[in-house]
Parts: C-alpha cells; structure tokens; sequence
C-alpha cells in the first residue's frame, strides 16, 4: 500500500466533507442532536422514580451507536458519493489499489467517529453529568475499536452490494444499520427480544459489547469469555467482509455492473 | 517502425451467451489517433472498459508498452489516461479539489502549477475555485480534459469526449487536442458518433459492428467516412 494513493482518496473525502452540508448534517448535526436527545430522555427517565443507570444505560447506548453508524454510513457513503457524481471510474482508473481506496475510506470512517465519539463523551459528562469513561477506560476503548470493526465489515459488504447489483439498492448503504439495530439489542438487554430471536442477536459480536456495557453500568460482572467470543468474532466478520467485497468487486467487474453505476 | 503503445489480442467479452466484444485484435503506435467507430451496441464501449480495467475480458491480452495489463496493471494507468462525456469529476468539491486529488494519486510533481498550466490552456483557469456542479457542459469537458492531461500520459482513451457539446465548444475542444497531440508524441483511442470529427483528427479508424472488427482504414484515403460507415452499418444489420 502506498500512502500518496491513501492520501489521494483522503484529500478527496477532507474536501467532500468540508464542501457539503449533507455530509456535515449527516455525521456531525443530527450524531450531536441524537446524543442531546437521549440525554433528556435518559434525564427525564431518572427522575421518573428508575434506577439511575437504567436510564443512563440509554445514553451510553446511543454515544456507542452513533460510532457504529457513522464508522458504517462513512465507509459505505464515501463511495456512493462518487458513485453520485460518476466519478467511480475516474478513481478506479487511478493508479490507486483498490485495497488503499477502501483503506482510506476507512480512515476517515475511523476519523470521523473518533470525532463524534469525543464530542458524545464531552456531551454527556458537561450536558448530563454522565461520564462514561467511569465505566473504565479499558471496556470503553475495547468496546470502541469492536464497534468500529464491525461497521467497517458491514460498511463494505454494503458498498459491494451496490458495485455488483447497481444503485436501485443504494438505500441499504444508509439504512441497513437500522434493520440490524434492534437485532444488536442496543437499548435493551438480549432477554427482553422474542426468544427465538434471542440466539440471533448473539450472532452479532456487538451485542455482547452493548450487554458488557450495560453491566458495567449495573455493577454487575460480565463474562470474558464472552467478550473473547465477540472479538474473535468481529475479527471473522472483519475478514468475512473484506473477502465478500473482493468477490463483489470482481463480480461487478465481470457483469460490467461497476461501469453501468456511474453512467 | 514506431513503436507500439497498446496492442490488443483475441479480446473478448461475453454477457452470458451475448458475445458483446468478438475476438478483436489491433495495435495503436507511439504518436497515433486511432478512432474506434461503429453504431450502437457494436463493443466499443465494452472495449474502452476492458483497456481500463473496469471490465474482466472473457479472453484474449491487452498490452500497454509491451507490458502486459494484468501483470503490470498500476504502473500502465500511472502512464494512460482517459476522457468520457459520460464520467464527470466529484460534483460537490471545486474543480482545483477535483484535480489536487488526481494530481496527488498520479504523483505530479510541482501540482498546483501543472493544474494552473493545464486549465489555463484549455481556457478554464477562471473556474478553479468554482464548484464543479456549477459549470457548463463545456467547461466540465474542458476540465475534464485538464485531468486526463494532468499525468503528462502517453496515450489516452477519449469515449465520446465532445458529445452533447455545442458545435463551436466541440471545435475548441478538437483543436485543443490536435496541439496537445502536436506538441507531445501522444497517441489517443477515439471514439466518436461524428465522423466529421474522426475524419478531422484521426491516422486511422476502426470499423466495429457487432463486436468484430470488420474493417480498418484511412480517412485521407476515403473519398467518403460517410458514406462508409452507412455502407458498414446495412451490411451488418443485414447480416
């Protein structure tokens, strides 16, 4: 990989995300808007007569939310909006790898919900007096980097989706995630979804993640097993994607999909 | 002899059982405007797609420089380019964003004064802090062709670059590439509905219909590229 190549595809996201109010509006508006709303429902909740951490438990879910919904929307989004301009072909015919395109793409998923995340966690702490670093470091870091690598995973199986089938299904780039959300248990513990859903929710590495969190808020221990489990598997997920992308892409090339997109 | 910058063999490409590109050959030397002609559906564009890398051919080798595409495929694009009216450049960054960020993926030495050269020439200096979405047809064209010059390329590949432009842009844009092919040893691929066009600026043109190649010529040589291409056209509907 060369870092001129990433550094190419960096500029141009610097650039989009700087020259339009759509994507300002998408990652760092409506990210502060939601955390500032859950932050008054979780307020509102706690004085309703609730345990104080059940209530808190909702804004610690959304600030980690919000870092897999930006991580995924910034890697899959970054791409349709070159798909948008018909400039996908422009960059393809680059001498850019498609491994630094993504890389960089990537990167400034990584940026952008490093960006959200501090700003959530200083939101909470001087807005709600919530500190979620209370939580630990640890937990909260780790819980962190598994978000990001899941939504990167699914990020470019969405976008590889759009490269082999065409734009008719570009709607799943933005809005998958929300179909998965409910699945992820976010905002609740696994037990309250449908039992036969149950098993299910678990076949997301996040859920443990968010049901770790939610213990630590609780006092409660959780499991390293568990947490072993859903890293080990975020990293299957990680490397599943990367390899359905590679043959995504390379359907797309052989279909001529890749080309049709950007006419 | 001159030396040969792309030469295609056996290419080919199959959408199922529709064969789109049929075992076509040709060769484009060092300095030459080749115009790739056909009417629709005849594999020109599936064949640009397919020298771009965009497109897996089903079979047959394509080599740039003598060097294969498959095995060399980033050190061939670091030294080709392309122009099509149908690709437009990032719509919501200005144009001198738009080629800072090719400019840095082609390592172009000394960017911002080539981008400055580049758009002077074709006549757009004036728009480069201008959004992109913002400019006419024709600016965007002249852009356009300011990034496909932007890697000092040896041959580039031009689908339509003048279509949907009003006739007096078309003549600038032409005589913009006739000085670029003047002042450097520049070969390009051309394809074109125009054949006033192709007969202005091309050495030779390439009949394709159908996906084969069915003839090659000389402009100077025909009394009439008109009337050819028309004669090529019945006969393969005919077929």
């Amino acid at each position: 990989m060369k870092w001129r190549n990433i550094r190419a595809v960096l500029l141009q996201d610097l650039y989009l995300t700087k020259g339009s109010m759509e994507v300002i509006f998408d990652v760092f508006v409506f990210t502060s808007i939601n955390i500032l709303l859950f932050g008054f429902i979780s307020r509102y909740l706690s004085q309703g007569g609730n345990k104080g951490f059940e209530a808190q438990s909702l804004l610690v879910a959304v600030i980690f939310w919000e870092v897999i919904r930006i991580t995924q929307y910034s890697t899959s989004v970054s791409s349709m909006w070159n798909v948008w301009s018909h400039n996908l072909s422009n960059m393809f015919i680059a001498p850019i790898r498609v491994g630094e395109y993504f890389c960089a793409h990537v990167m400034t998923a990584v940026i952008k919900s490093l960006f959200i995340f501090v700003n959530a966690l200083i939101i909470a702490r001087y807005v709600f007096h919530v500190s979620v670093l209370r939580l630990g470091a640890f937990p909260v870091l780790f819980s962190y980097i598994n978000m990001v690598i899941f939504s990167v995973a699914i990020g470019v199986v969405l976008i590889g989706l759009v490269f082999q089938y065409g734009t008719q299904i570009q709607v799943l780039t933005w809005a998958t995630i929300y179909a998965i959300e409910p699945l992820c248990a976010v905002f609740f513990p696994v037990g309250v979804l449908p039992a036969v859903i149950q098993p299910v929710a678990y076949l997301f590495p996040v859920t443990y993640f968010f049901e770790w969190l939610r213990a630590l808020q609780a006092g409660a221990s959780y499991e390293v097993h568990k947490i072993i489990l859903a890293t080990a598997l975020n990293l299957v997920y990680l490397l599943a994607g990367c390899y359905i992308f590679s043959r995504q892409l390379a359907a797309a090339k052989r279909s001529g999909q890749i080309v049709r997109n950007d006419l | 002899m001159s030396e040969t910058v792309l030469e295609v063999t056996g290419l080919t490409k199959r959408f199922g059982k529709f064969v789109a590109v049929n075992n076509i050959d040709f060769s484009i030397a060092r300095g030459e405007i080749v115009g790739l002609l056909g009417p629709n559906g005849a594999g020109k564009s599936s064949t640009i797609q397919m020298l771009l890398g965009l497109l897996t051919p089903s079979d047959g080798q394509i080599r740039f420089f003598n060097k294969d595409f498959n095995k060399h495929r980033l050190e061939v694009l670091q030294r080709i380019n392309y122009l099509s009216a149908f690709n437009t450049l990032q719509e919501m960054i200005s144009v001198r964003e738009n080629l800072h960020v090719f400019a840095v993926a082609y390592n172009v030495k000394k960017s911002k004064h080539k981008i400055d050269e580049l758009l002077d020439f074709f006549g757009v200096l004036h728009l480069k802090n201008e959004r992109y979405q913002h400019i006419s047809a024709g600016q965007r064209t002249r852009v356009n062709l300011a990034k496909a010059f932007l890697n000092d390329p040896e041959l580039v590949l031009m689908d339509e670059p003048t279509a949907s432009l009003d006739p007096d842009i078309v003549d600038k844009v032409l005589s913009m590439i006739e000085q670029f092919r003047r002042e450097r040893q520049l070969s390009i691929l051309y394809t074109s509905h125009n054949l006033h066009e192709v007969e202005r600026i091309c050495d030779r043109v390439i009949f394709m219909s159908h996906g084969k190649i069915v003839k090659e010529a000389v402009p100077k040589d025909l009394p009439s590229l008109h009337n050819l291409f028309l004669q090529i056209a019945r006969e393969t509907s005919e077929e």
